[in-house]
């Protein structure tokens, strides 16, 4: 039937190769359902999350792995971008996950939509809860009860350049808002900006916002107040004094981690996980400052929680995981690798943060630092705050936009 | 009159290489960014050429579990799988739809019309869903029925022309040497369409290496996404190192730029065939 | 005479066979020739039309975060009302228009200039031919992200290319402002698809027959009129396929936008996919999203229709 030499002469190199490729392919996923098979009473937890290339959990895991031979983790990483989507997209199909990551942020609205499995029980009778600090269990609660835990937290501190400092004459970092707009306007030339912030539509947009609004006195309900309006007036002065790029725009936090790295920014506005990369890449001195006073001092909390889903049928096993995540060791050698703040109580007094000048910064701003516990309506919330992010770089006018954003927010903030 | 000749030819040279250089120039700087370090990347003015040219971003994005080649071997498998799977459902097809008397032929040509202009995201949903029930997410299989929905209207329309250009009667003289309907397609007319075959091949392969929004809606496990989503995953994820990125974005269109300079001949006759012929 | 009557006899026997074999042998004549399109067809209808009609049924279902995992409920007309109240619904189809009128009309103009150009003989024609083609090869992933990197606002090339030759004054912020991110990713298309135009025209050129310039060229047409009167309408044809495969392909655009601006920013960029995109996928509202998936069909069923009567009459011509 295939005489055809001819036919396969230039086609032949697809083929092949498509067929090598085919094969090996399909190897591949029958040995992992042998792997199934082979022992019987061998549980495998999937878990999704999106820690690209972060190495001290992705150890946590391994070593979970290697000291268990009943329970396996597979573990499958998703882009941030896609988190929630596939979440929801795999709730609707009874495929979530046992075990999944994602920013505490979402948690309650996972609870609420059931995406998120009550772990309440499992979690008082551990004791676990005992070891957090309250206010980092707090955005995992929903009506009560446990959703999941806190993975770590992080806050916002001002980086800024000691070198660049000194050549503007100034010595010590900027204490008040008026200070940070003058110190901006003296570091900024022609190749470096003042300040760099991320203002990326997405969460982290959302992020670094939020504490400007919280510094001026105002919330998410007082949006169109006098000081929700001058928190936005302020950032577009800070954007037309031409001190910060307008290209904040499309800027995550990595990017304005990478700014400044590359001396294009003299100050950024960043978490905690940059102290290590700094530590190890930057060519100049810098240093960690709180975020500068408006009306008051505020910064915002973050970090990543993990739940179990709530169509898992390990949900016992999966809990296991997590409390070994938090067995004290483990979790010391991930947080001091991975540049985080700890959440539990024991952790946080551990010498290597508190003797870090640099983490000792952000420990204190937890002090102040508010969360988004906004409600399960949060990731909606978000989405209006991001439009706001981007009217605000647009030099928008700023009561209008206040205006709209707070009448599409109050519907949102549930009162229970 | 041979001297306006050459002055045409050396008038229509320069403007040739003008428009090449203005064309290729994106390219040039995406290749020439992927070699600078980081510190020349920024710089004002833009330095147009490196200094201090460094291979160090190639190495990088083949290194760790991120590496480019990760999935460049998941692009080649979902490209190669998606073109198989669309030539052998459009063969027969385009063949018959060519040299049939086919009930509804006008219906079937303008159905393959209409879902040719389908958006992709009108198929993304559903078949998520679809895939879910069925069990067919996070497979390369998956993909490539995802892929195949878009490639194989396409790909009947594209063959078909080359089937009716083979000469009238074909079929009968293989009928009298002893060879039934499906032997006469597989020993007769498919050599004879060889450069349809090779034209359409290499098409569909290189729209599956290109497609994204499959991939990133079908497909959780980055341990099987093909290098669209990996250099979008670059840009999101890690920081926005430009070179890298350029570099990575440099690799991942290598393999086809090389299919394309063995291939054009196909590429080209089937281009114009299929527009001039529709 | 016997045997004459015997064979007629025999003949007219064989002949009624004939006739009744080849009423079955029709029949299994066209099962044979159809069994060629079953494959296709069986793919067809679990593949494509079945997602299809899953889409249009929930385009009337209410179907988000909070009911996606019992499947939604009917929701009637409720979604089509939502969106048609929603102006960025509005917004996305000018924005869809725009991106698919000037990218059609600038990659025309300039894929006819360069097949014109290109059909001529001069040294490493071929040549620069297959490199312009390579542009087409790109991904459009990597097209976003090479020209979001080119059209950096403060340290982008074209930005510094532009001040050098005196065209702009100060940096303009390409994917980060209203005006000019339809601009950018427009740009990027049209860069993007050029060559292909420029080779399918310079197909349909080369059929054109020569021995029509010569005459015309005795006739003391200059180049402008042999285009005009020659050219363009022997090309019509080439030129009327190449249009609908252009708009299409332009109305299609999803990864470039995904990659440049993500529909931003404040939804500048934000064409027909993109908002059926968002709706789906990002606020996960997947009625809504149906309802405009529902919106898109139609409008590309209607270009079908159009495009398939203006085939007909191409071809009765």
């Amino acid at each position: 039937m295939f005489r055809i030499k001819n036919f396969l002469f230039v086609f032949s190199v697809f083929l092949i190769m498509g067929v090598i490729t085919a094969c090996s392919g399909g190897d591949s996923a029958s040995s992992s359902e042998t792997n199934k098979a082979e022992g019987s009473d061998q549980v495998t937890l999937e878990i999704w999350d999106f820690m690209q290339g972060r190495d001290a959990y992705i150890n946590v895991i391994e070593k979970f792995n290697e000291e268990h031979e009943d329970i396996q983790i597979k573990r499958t990483e998703i882009t941030r971008s896609n988190f929630d989507s596939k979440m929801i997209n795999a709730a609707a199909a009874n495929e979530l996950p046992d075990l999944f990551v994602n920013s505490h942020s979402r948690f309650q609205a996972f609870a609420d939509a059931g995406i998120a499995a009550n772990i309440s029980d499992m979690i008082n009778e551990s004791g676990l809860d005992q070891k957090f600090f309250e206010g980092s269990l707090e955005p995992q609660i929903f009506k009560g009860d446990y959703y999941g835990l806190p993975l770590y937290n992080n806050d916002l501190a001002l980086y800024y350049n000691k070198e660049m400092f000194e050549k503007a004459g100034l010595d010590s970092p900027p204490e008040t808002w008026e200070d940070i707009r003058d110190y901006a306007n003296k570091l900024t030339n022609d190749n470096v900006y003042g300040l760099a912030m991320a203002g990326s539509k997405d969460e982290q947009g959302t992020f670094n916002f939020l504490p400007w609004i919280w510094q001026a006195g105002a919330d998410l309900d007082t949006l169109s107040s006098e000081e929700g309006v001058n928190a936005i007036e302020f950032r577009q002065t800070l954007l037309e004094d031409g001190s910060v790029s307008k290209e904040m725009l499309n800027w995550q936090q990595n990017d304005a981690n990478l700014q400044f790295l590359s001396e294009q920014a003299a100050m950024q506005i960043n978490g905690s996980w940059n102290v290590p990369t700094l530590n190890k890449e930057a060519e100049f001195e810098w240093a960690v400052a709180e975020l500068p006073k408006g009306k008051q001092r505020a910064t915002i909390i973050g970090g990543e929680a993990i739940g179990i889903g709530s169509t898992s049928k390990h949900k016992e096993e999966a809990f296991e995981f997590m409390k070994f995540f938090y067995d004290e060791e483990t979790y010391k050698s991930f947080i001091l690798e991975d540049g985080n703040l700890p959440s539990i109580k024991a952790i946080a007094e551990a010498p290597e943060i508190v003797n870090d000048p640099n983490m000792k910064v952000f420990t204190k701003g937890l002090e102040y630092a508010k969360s988004r516990a906004y409600g399960p309506n949060y990731p909606e919330i978000s989405a209006v705050v991001q439009e706001l992010v981007q009217a605000t770089v647009l030099g928008k006018d700023a009561e209008k936009i206040a205006k709209e954003a707070e009448k599409e927010i109050k519907p949102l903030l549930m009162t229970e | 009159m041979v001297n306006t000749n050459n002055r045409r030819t050396i008038l229509y040279m320069v403007l040739g290489i003008l428009a090449t250089c203005i064309m290729m120039f994106p390219v040039y700087w995406m290749f020439i960014t992927s070699i600078k370090p980081l510190n020349e990347i920024f710089s004002s003015p833009p330095i147009f050429f490196p200094n201090d040219p460094t291979f160090k971003p190639y190495i990088e994005i083949f290194q760790g579990e991120k590496s480019m080649l990760l999935y460049m071997k998941n692009s080649f498998i979902i490209g190669s799988g998606s073109m198989l799977l669309t030539l052998l459902l459009s063969a027969p097809a385009a063949y018959a739809l060519a040299r049939k008397k086919i009930t509804g032929l006008v219906i079937i040509v303008g159905v393959l019309i209409t879902s040719q202009m389908f958006p992709t995201i009108i198929m993304a949903t559903p078949l998520y869903i679809i895939y879910q029930k069925i069990g067919l997410t996070d497979t390369f299989l998956g993909l490539i029925i995802a892929n195949t929905t878009v490639l194989l209207p396409f790909a009947i329309i594209l063959l078909r022309p080359f089937f009716l250009r083979l000469p009238k009667g074909l079929e009968e003289a293989a009928l009298i040497d002893g060879c039934n309907k499906f032997t006469t397609f597989f020993k007769v007319i498919l050599p004879l369409t060889r450069t349809g075959l090779i034209t359409v091949g290499t098409f569909t392969f290189l729209m599956a290496w290109n497609e994204l929004l499959f991939a990133l809606t079908l497909s959780n496990d980055n341990s099987m996404r093909p290098v669209t989503v990996g250099i979008f995953n670059y840009m999101g994820e890690y920081q926005s190192v430009w070179n890298n990125l350029m570099a990575a974005s440099f690799v991942s269109s290598l393999p086809i730029v090389i299919a394309f300079i063995f291939l054009q001949k196909y590429i080209v006759d089937g281009l114009t065939t299929g527009a001039t012929k529709g | 005479m016997d045997t004459k009557t015997e064979a007629t006899r025999l003949n007219m026997n064989t002949k009624q066979k004939v006739k009744y074999k080849k009423n079955s042998k029709k029949k299994m004549n066209w099962i044979t020739d159809h069994l060629f399109l079953f494959p296709t067809i069986l793919f067809f209808l679990i593949f494509i039309l079945y997602p299809i009609l899953y889409n249009i049924m929930l385009s009337f279902k209410k179907m988000d975060v909070s009911n996606f995992m019992t499947g939604g409920v009917w929701a009637g007309l409720a979604n089509y009302q939502a969106i048609f109240s929603d102006p960025l619904l509005y917004k996305a189809l000018l924005n869809s228009f725009i991106f698919t009128f000037a990218c059609i009309v600038i990659e025309f103009i300039i894929g006819f200039a360069l097949a014109l150009l290109f059909r001529q003989k001069f040294p490493g024609v071929n040549f620069m031919r297959g490199l312009i083609l390579v542009v087409w090869m790109l991904p459009s992933v990597v097209v976003g992200v090479l020209y979001k990197w080119i059209m950096a606002g403060d340290s982008g090339v074209l930005n510094f290319v532009l001040t050098q030759v005196g065209l702009i004054e100060e940096n303009i912020l390409w994917v980060s402002s209203e005006q000019f991110a339809l601009i950018a990713v427009t740009a990027a298309n049209i860069w993007h698809g050029i060559p292909f135009y420029m080779i399918i025209l310079l197909g349909g050129l080369s059929t054109l027959p020569r021995d029509l310039y010569e005459a015309a060229k005795i006739d003391g047409a200059n180049g402008w009129k042999s285009f005009l009167k020659i050219t363009l309408p022997l090309m019509k044809p080439t030129v009327l396929v190449l249009l609908m495969l252009g708009l299409i392909n332009s109305f299609k655009v999803f990864d470039l936008i995904y990659v440049m601006t993500g529909g931003g920013p404040l939804d500048a960029t934000t064409v027909i996919p993109y908002y059926a995109y968002k709706l789906s996928f990002l606020q996960f509202n997947f009625g809504e999203g149906g309802a405009v998936s529902g919106i898109m069909l139609i409008l590309v069923i209607i270009l079908a229709i159009v495009y398939l009567k203006l085939m007909q009459k191409e071809e009765a011509n």
